[in-house]
């Protein structure tokens, strides 16, 4: 029986550019750190993408 | 905000003048305008039937603001009777609703100034004189154009972090794209030593950082912080404490 082939969804990760937190969880993040989804909503993620100056930049 | 029927609650006795750090409200009597307009620009063809404009430079600047002559230290004389020597120097008008201080989300006026003129006079018994303000040339830039905005920090002393969240935040109702900029008036410091910051977001939990003040509240004094580029829909102040009490009131505007 041929054995069944699984794919585990990647998580994006992005790295900080500009210093930034949720006011919600209390969290904070400076330069050079590295957030995913699970900081953040899709939503705000795809907002600091876009913006200029952009707050994150997307590493994988 | 301080919130009354229809926010028509902005009284004089909740207007507060601040310039280079100095609270000058208690002096202050009156100004002529403060301005905010544009010069027009006729560009009306041949075969156009209705005159039509353009809107060209725009004029900002406090003009025939009367104070009392005041000498005790930190008042209006004392920091008005040089014109001239105000170069650098910011200004920030906050007007509170309902009598109460300007607080956050109340409207602001402000611009990176020079003090024109000094006029000694006397009215109704007084002994007054009247400034000019109009923009410094050596702190205009980009980022400096609208001088309408909203207070993000009222007078009220920091004794510990203040972080920008939906309970401070001011709500444009959408983003803007044209630039922005800020003022902070450090009015008074016990030792103080913070972080201040602007900060924007799109939904008003998540906040990046848009500029960085560079005073960290350890003197009396004013800074203007300007940039490009997005403005989110929420603006907020941030203030992370390492030390010490300040008293700051900080003014935003988005061109």
């Amino acid at each position: 029986m041929a054995k069944k082939k699984t794919t585990k969804k990647e998580t994006a990760v992005y790295k900080v550019l500009i210093s930034c937190g949720n006011s919600d969880t209390g969290s904070r993040f400076v330069p050079g750190d590295t957030v995913t989804a699970d900081d953040f909503t899709q939503s705000v993620i795809d907002n600091w993408l876009e913006i200029e100056p952009p707050v994150l930049e997307k590493v994988s | 905000m301080a919130v009354t029927s229809s926010g028509k609650d902005k009284l004089t006795t909740g207007m507060r003048l601040y310039l280079g750090g100095y609270d000058l409200s208690g002096d202050a009597r009156t100004f002529g305008t403060l301005l905010n307009s544009h010069e027009t620009a006729d560009i009306t063809g041949w075969s156009e039937g209705l005159i039509n404009y353009l809107a060209a430079h725009r004029s900002v600047g406090v003009t025939g603001f009367q104070a009392l002559m005041n000498d005790a230290t930190g008042k209006a004389w004392g920091q008005l009777k040089t014109p001239g020597s105000n170069t650098g120097s910011q200004l920030s008008i906050g007007f509170g609703g309902g009598g109460s201080d300007p607080a956050v989300g109340d409207p602001a006026y402000h611009l990176p100034s020079i003090q024109f003129s000094a006029n000694p006079a006397i009215d109704s018994n007084a002994v007054v004189f009247t400034s000019d303000f109009m923009p410094d040339a050596g702190q205009v830039d980009s980022g400096v154009n609208n001088p309408a905005g909203v207070v993000l920090r009222g007078p009220t002393a920091l004794s510990a972090t203040l972080t920008a969240s939906s309970s401070n935040s001011v709500d444009n109702e959408a983003a803007a794209t044209n630039g922005w900029s800020a003022i902070i008036q450090v009015l008074s410091t016990s030792s103080g030593n913070f972080a201040f910051t602007i900060e924007h977001s799109s939904d008003d939990s998540a906040f990046s950082t848009l500029g960085t003040f560079t005073t960290t509240g350890g003197s009396v004094g004013s800074e203007l912080l300007t940039g490009t580029g997005t403005v989110n829909q929420y603006v907020a102040f941030n203030a992370a404490r390492t030390a010490g009490t300040v008293t700051v009131v900080v003014t935003f505007v988005r061109n």
